[in-house]
Order: C-alpha cells, then sequence, then structure tokens
C-alpha cells in the first residue's frame, strides 16, 4: 500500500506550511480557485461533481520566501487512516504573480477521490509537492474532510449514478 | 512594468514533445474532447457547446476534427457511467462561429481637405473594419463493457476498468486497441487520473463501411455538475497553440473557473486589418497567462441565436417537404431536398442508405449537383423508398440541427470562450460556471478613425488618429499599424483576472497604465506636419484638437477601469 506516512517527515507537525526548504521558502496548502484560501487540519471541503463524473476539492498552495514562476505539483490524496491507495496527479503548474507580500500562488487544482460515494464526512490526507526547475522541493500535506457541495455523491455503498 | 507568467519550463515542454512524437502513427488516435492526431497540424481550433440546465445537467456537443484513414480514427473521452450519445451538425457550429465572431469594426471620417492624386483609396475607408472568422496482457479480465452500440457514423463503447488493475490506463487502451479502437498506446498515462477517479471510458471509431466525410459532432448528456473540458488527454494529439473555442449556455454568464479570464489589449488588434492580428495577440495574451485563460468573446442573449442556427423558414419548409406526397416524384425529390438541405451533416449517410446510385456516379457527384444527376421528371428510382428518404434525412440532418437551436431557445444567455493552448499548457482542465453579476459582453468592437487630411498630402499620405473603444488614441498613418503582438512592446492583455461565481472576480495584473504608457510614446514618435498651407487648417484639427481629446479619452478610459474595479 502506497502511504504518504513518509512525507510527514518533511513537515512540522501541526503547521499549515511546509518546513522551511534549505532556502527558506515554505509552502501552504489551501483551497480556491480565484484566491488562495488557507485550509486547517480537518477543515471541511465542499466535493466537486464534474458533469462527465467524478467528485473533487479544489486544492491551492501558496509559496512564500521563492519567486517560483512555474513548477511540477505532485497531488496525492488518500483516505487518512489509509486504508486506501494514495491517488497521485503530477501536474506542470504556472505561478501567479507575487502578491504584495511576495507570494506566489497556484489555484484550482482538481483534486479527485477514488471512492466518492464513502468519501464525504471522512479525513482524507492531501500532499502537495512542488518541485521547481532548480530541483528544490517543497511538501505540504493537510487532512480534510470531504463535505457533500452542491452535486453531492450518493450516500456509502450506493452504486454511482448513471449518466444521461 | 506590466507581470506576464512565463511559459512552462522545458521539462514540461519535453514530455509534450515525446507525446508529439508519437502522434503521426498511422494507427493513432486521441483522447479527451479533441482528436486529430493523424495530422494534428490540421488542427484548427476545436469547438464545443455546454448547455447547463437549470437543475445543473450539462449536454456537451463536441466538434471533432480527424484527417486520416477512415480505419485509424478512434476518439476516447473520460466519462461516469453511460452518457446518452446521439450526434450533432458541423453545420450548427460553423454557423453559430459565424454569428458570435468578433468584429472589429472602424468608422472613418475625414478632416480636413486632403490634396489631389488619391490613389486606389485608403483600405478600410469605405469599410466597416473586419470580422474575424476570426500493457498490459491481462487487459481483458480487468475490463468491463458498460455500454456499446452505435449512433450516426460511429460505433461506441463504454468500459469500465478495474482499479486494481496494474498500469490502469495500459490496460484500459490495450483493451481498446484488441477490440478495434485504435487508440494510440502514447500519453496513455494521460487517463489514468480519470480511470483512477473511477471514469470509465467512452470510445468511438467509425462503423465498417463509413468513410472519414461521416465523422460529425456528437453531442453527450451527462448529470449535474461543473461543465469541464477534460484537456489533458489532449494534449498528445495537440499542435502548438491549438485554439479551443468554448460556447456556455446557461442561465447566467459563464466564467472560467480554474482559468484566468483574459482582457485584450485591444492597440494590438490592426484595426486597419484585424482579421490578420487576432489570433496572434489572442495567442500571445494566452502565452503571457501561462496558457491558462479564455477570452471571453461574447456574452449575451443566447434566444436570438437559434434562427442563426436552424432558421424558422428552414424549418417551415423542410415540414412542407416532409409532408408531401412523393410518389412518383422521386427526382423532384432528390433535387428539392438536397438544394435546401444538402450541406447537411447526415444527408450523406441518407442517401447511402436509401439510394442506388447509377452507373458511374459517386455520392459527392449528387450531393454537388442532384440535378446533375436526376431530373425533375424522374419517376421512378429503383428501389427508392420516399417515406423511408424522408425519415433518414430528418433523423440524421434535421434533428441534430433543431436540437441545436433548441439549446439556444431554451436558455437564457450564451457566453463564447476562446483561446489557444499548446500541448505543456495542457495541465489542467478548465471548468465553467455562472456569475449573474457580470455583465454582457459585445462581440463587435467599435472604433473611430479620424483622417487628418491638408492640402499638401493626399488622403492616403495624411496622418490619421484611431480612438480606441477603451478610450486610448492611437497615431499613425498609412496602411500600416504600430504595434504587433509579438514583438513585446505591450503586453497582450489590459488585464488577467480571476473569476467567481459572485463579484467583479480578482484582478490579478493590470497592464492598463502600461499600454497607455506605451501608446502615449509611440504617439509622441509620430512627427506631425505643422505650418501648413490654408489658414493652419490641418494644424487647428490636427495638433489643436487632437490631443486634447485624446487626453480626454484617455482620461475617460481610466476613469471606466478604476469604476470596473471598484
Amino acid at each position: 500500500m502506497r502511504s504518504l506516512a513518509p512525507a510527514l517527515a518533511l513537515l512540522a507537525l501541526g503547521c499549515a506550511a511546509s518546513a522551511p526548504s534549505p532556502s527558506g521558502a515554505t509552502m501552504e496548502l489551501g483551497t480556491g480557485t480565484a484566491r488562495f484560501v488557507p485550509v486547517a487540519d480537518g477543515e471541511a471541503l465542499p466535493m466537486i461533481r464534474g458533469a462527465q463524473g467524478g467528485w473533487h476539492v479544489w486544492i491551492a498552495v501558496r509559496v512564500d520566501g521563492m519567486d517560483v514562476a512555474t513548477g511540477s505539483l505532485t497531488f496525492a490524496q488518500q483516505p487518512a487512516d489509509e486504508s486506501a491507495d494514495s491517488i497521485e496527479t503530477r501536474v506542470g503548474a504556472v505561478f501567479d504573480p507575487p502578491d504584495a507580500e511576495g507570494r506566489r500562488v497556484s489555484l484550482g487544482w482538481p483534486v479527485i477521490f477514488a471512492d466518492p460515494t464513502c468519501s464525504v464526512g471522512r479525513l482524507h490526507r492531501v500532499r502537495v509537492t512542488l518541485t521547481t526547475a532548480a530541483g528544490e522541493r517543497l511538501v505540504a500535506e493537510r487532512e480534510i474532510l470531504p463535505a457533500p457541495g452542491e452535486n453531492p455523491p450518493p450516500p456509502c455503498g450506493t452504486p454511482l449514478p448513471e449518466t444521461g | 512594468m506590466p507581470t506576464s507568467f512565463p511559459r512552462l519550463p522545458a521539462s514540461f515542454a519535453a514530455a509534450a514533445a515525446l507525446g508529439s512524437s508519437l502522434v503521426a502513427h498511422p494507427a493513432a488516435a486521441c483522447g479527451g474532447f479533441f482528436c486529430d492526431n493523424s495530422q494534428p497540424v490540421n488542427q484548427a481550433a476545436e469547438r464545443i457547446i455546454f448547455a447547463v440546465e437549470d437543475d445543473g445537467s450539462v449536454t456537451a456537443t463536441i466538434q471533432i476534427q480527424y484527417a486520416g484513414d477512415a480505419d485509424a480514427f478512434a476518439w476516447v473521452l473520460p466519462v461516469e457511467g453511460s452518457p446518452a450519445i446521439s450526434v450533432s451538425s458541423d453545420l450548427a457550429f460553423a454557423r453559430l462561429q459565424a454569428a458570435t465572431n468578433p468584429q472589429y469594426l472602424l468608422t472613418t471620417t475625414v478632416e480636413g481637405t486632403c490634396a489631389d492624386g488619391f490613389r486606389g483609396g485608403v483600405p478600410g475607408l469605405d469599410s466597416t473594419g473586419g470580422s474575424i472568422d476570426a500493457a498490459a496482457a491481462d487487459a481483458g479480465s480487468s475490463v468491463s463493457v458498460v455500454d456499446e452500440g452505435t449512433v450516426g457514423p460511429y460505433d461506441y463503447v463504454v468500459i469500465s476498468v478495474d482499479p486494481a488493475a496494474p498500469v490502469i490506463s495500459d490496460v484500459a487502451v490495450t483493451w481498446l486497441r484488441d477490440n478495434g479502437y485504435q487508440i494510440d498506446p502514447a500519453g496513455a498515462e494521460r487517463l489514468a487520473p480519470y480511470l483512477e477517479g473511477g471514469m470509465n471510458l467512452l470510445a468511438f471509431r467509425l462503423t465498417s463501411g463509413r468513410s472519414t466525410g461521416s465523422i460529425r459532432p456528437v453531442r453527450l448528456t451527462f448529470g449535474a455538475g461543473l461543465a469541464t473540458i477534460p484537456i489533458r488527454p489532449t494534449a498528445v494529439a495537440a499542435v502548438a497553440d491549438m485554439g479551443v473555442l468554448v460556447w456556455v449556455l446557461g442561465r447566467d454568464r459563464a466564467i472560467p473557473v480554474n482559468y484566468f479570464s483574459l482582457e485584450l489589449n485591444e492597440a494590438l488588434i490592426n484595426w486597419l486589418s484585424p482579421g490578420s492580428t487576432y489570433d496572434d495577440v489572442v495567442n500571445e495574451a494566452a502565452n503571457q497567462a501561462g496558457g491558462q485563460g479564455f477570452v471571453t468573446e461574447m456574452a449575451g442573449d443566447a434566444p436570438p441565436l437559434a434562427d442563426a442556427i436552424f432558421a424558422d423558414w428552414e424549418r417551415a419548409n423542410w415540414e412542407t417537404l416532409a409532408a408531401t406526397d412523393w410518389t412518383g416524384r422521386e427526382g423532384e425529390l432528390l433535387i428539392s431536398v438536397l438544394n435546401s438541405y444538402g450541406g447537411y451533416d447526415g444527408m450523406r449517410d441518407a442517401l447511402a442508405a436509401n439510394l442506388t446510385l447509377p452507373e458511374g456516379v459517386t455520392l459527392d457527384d449528387v450531393l454537388a449537383c442532384a440535378g446533375c444527376v436526376f431530373g425533375w421528371d424522374t419517376m421512378d428510382l429503383a428501389g427508392f423508398e420516399p417515406a423511408a428518404f424522408l425519415a433518414a434525412v430528418e433523423a440524421g440532418a434535421i434533428v441534430p440541427m433543431e436540437e441545436t437551436a433548441a439549446m439556444f431557445r431554451a436558455r437564457p444567455t450564451v457566453t463564447r470562450f476562446y483561446t489557444t493552448m499548446s500541448a505543456d499548457e495542457m495541465t489542467r482542465d478548465p471548468a465553467f460556471d455562472f456569475n449573474a453579476n457580470l455583465r454582457d459582453v459585445s462581440n463587435v468592437h467599435q472604433a473611430s478613425r479620424i483622417i487628418e487630411c491638408s492640402p499638401s498630402l493626399t488622403i492616403n499620405e495624411a496622418p490619421w488618429r484611431i480612438v480606441l473603444p477603451s478610450g486610448e488614441t492611437v497615431r499613425g498613418s498609412g496602411t500600416g499599424w504600430p504595434f504587433t503582438a509579438t514583438d513585446g512592446s505591450m503586453p497582450a492583455n489590459a488585464r488577467i483576472s480571476r473569476l467567481e461565481t459572485d463579484g467583479d472576480g480578482v484582478v490579478v495584473t493590470d497592464n492598463v497604465s502600461a499600454i497607455a504608457a506605451a501608446i502615449g510614446a509611440h504617439n509622441a514618435s509620430v512627427p506631425r506636419p505643422t505650418g501648413l498651407p490654408g489658414g493652419g487648417g490641418f494644424c487647428a484639427v490636427g495638433n489643436g484638437r487632437a490631443p486634447a481629446m485624446a487626453v480626454l479619452l484617455g482620461l475617460a478610459g481610466l476613469a471606466l477601469f478604476l469604476r470596473r474595479r471598484s
């Protein structure tokens, strides 16, 4: 079973942001598509349904102390109790121009759930790893609580609805 | 200084290049909404219509562009469950695009009196500008067929893959290839996130005997959720700066949820020849937003567009044809139908299914000129049943047009988005939602040109000034436009914003001041004739009033921008 646990070694436990990198930069995990919203451990995030199917939560990251314009983001998600494998997706990301404090955000990344019907109300661990072109890595992790959202998945154990 | 977004670094470009290098396989096809794998160089703007019902359910009408062998055609899309599938019409897309294309209109007035010697006119003087037309071995045991069938010219299958399968995307692609769907294994990993998320794969191929000429859009009806383009698999077959054109129908103006909203720098449009520069400006604007932004080309009332797609008179004419008894008048029927509806998608298939062609005659001959093949007095074609032919035309050609028009009739608002994307930028599936607070966006952009004549200059030598819709004034002379999108002299976006489902959104990058400064610097460099004969006619008009007007209009424009932001 793939586990996110080793990543914890990279984190400052209980902190919103990653442990500082050698350069002193940190990355914070949040949500939002238009603006960065910090997320606390255990915070509920609505599940969003894509019309073609699948449920996701919006994940965003904010980097402080590093003028990162582009990078590779790897999103990993699994139940916090590690009862299922981690789902990982790696993407190329661009970051918004720096804000007034010099922080950069990358917003609106969908992190999907393999078993949406049984994910609502169940803690999930989301880990994001940023790898810069220079090879520097930042890792941020949160435990989030998927909430039903506007188009909730059916109750746990119920087959997914047929579309159309 | 304008702040722009850099392109993705070389490492991502390399990944895209890997996919691109494999798209030329003879039996190649691709994933995602778009496909033109065998000859991606032919891939033009890809078009989608999303229609969102009040209950949130989404119908997606997707145009499929393909150039290659019919046997090699396949197209795959991640879906949940098994959506309702039907076919649509390329003609409907063409008419919709024509009706909503951006238009850059230039009205021209002449100040003063020019010298004789006018030769050939001034381009655009008497016009209103221009319109932009603008590996897995055990695949079998891990794959279940959820649905399969035939729709229009396509065979389709919906499969689900056991999430426990090793390399799940390879299992899916291998199964599809083994079953006659020539999905390119290159880039299969791009399907993995969807499969791991529990989604199925819907794959199409051309039914045996169908030619690529039968390829037409498909319509898929999904459940409630965000209208989303699964763009990531498209990267396998995408060419550089591939156009993506999206119409979203719904209750309000639509917004790109997780992509930037781009507001073009209209000073980069060559208003004297807008069609020649529009795509360059959009290209550059999208690039400066990291390839992840959409221009809202128009937003407004949807119902009036229904008639542009399938006019009332066309419907009435068809109803008359369909209600007529054509017994013994088969040549007249064919000529009448083909004269009016010969260009409709589905007509070829209706003919092929119902008409035994005379020796030496092809379907193309009939479609090009039915009257050249049949006479009005052709009485009785062997095996031809008028009622069956009419039913086939109705189902395959008329209904898809009517259904597309009906989508526009039934929803109050349509929003048209356009962008260009390259493979390395296709990392995030764009999603669309609605915002009732945002204003309509006209696709008609109007500027005014004032030609500053004097007796010593012909009209095509005289300087001009053009007042842009933003209020900025650009000065120039002759037929040249002083700015280009690719020379880096100005940012291609006036603003880059993130829009939300409420409010005016967040301006991430505001280049309005930088653009004004660049225009001002240019204008200052344009020589202005002075001391002209005729009592200062030019000086009084050109050098006195125009700069003052430009300042006033500039201030008005700035005030407008500030008001929008507040």
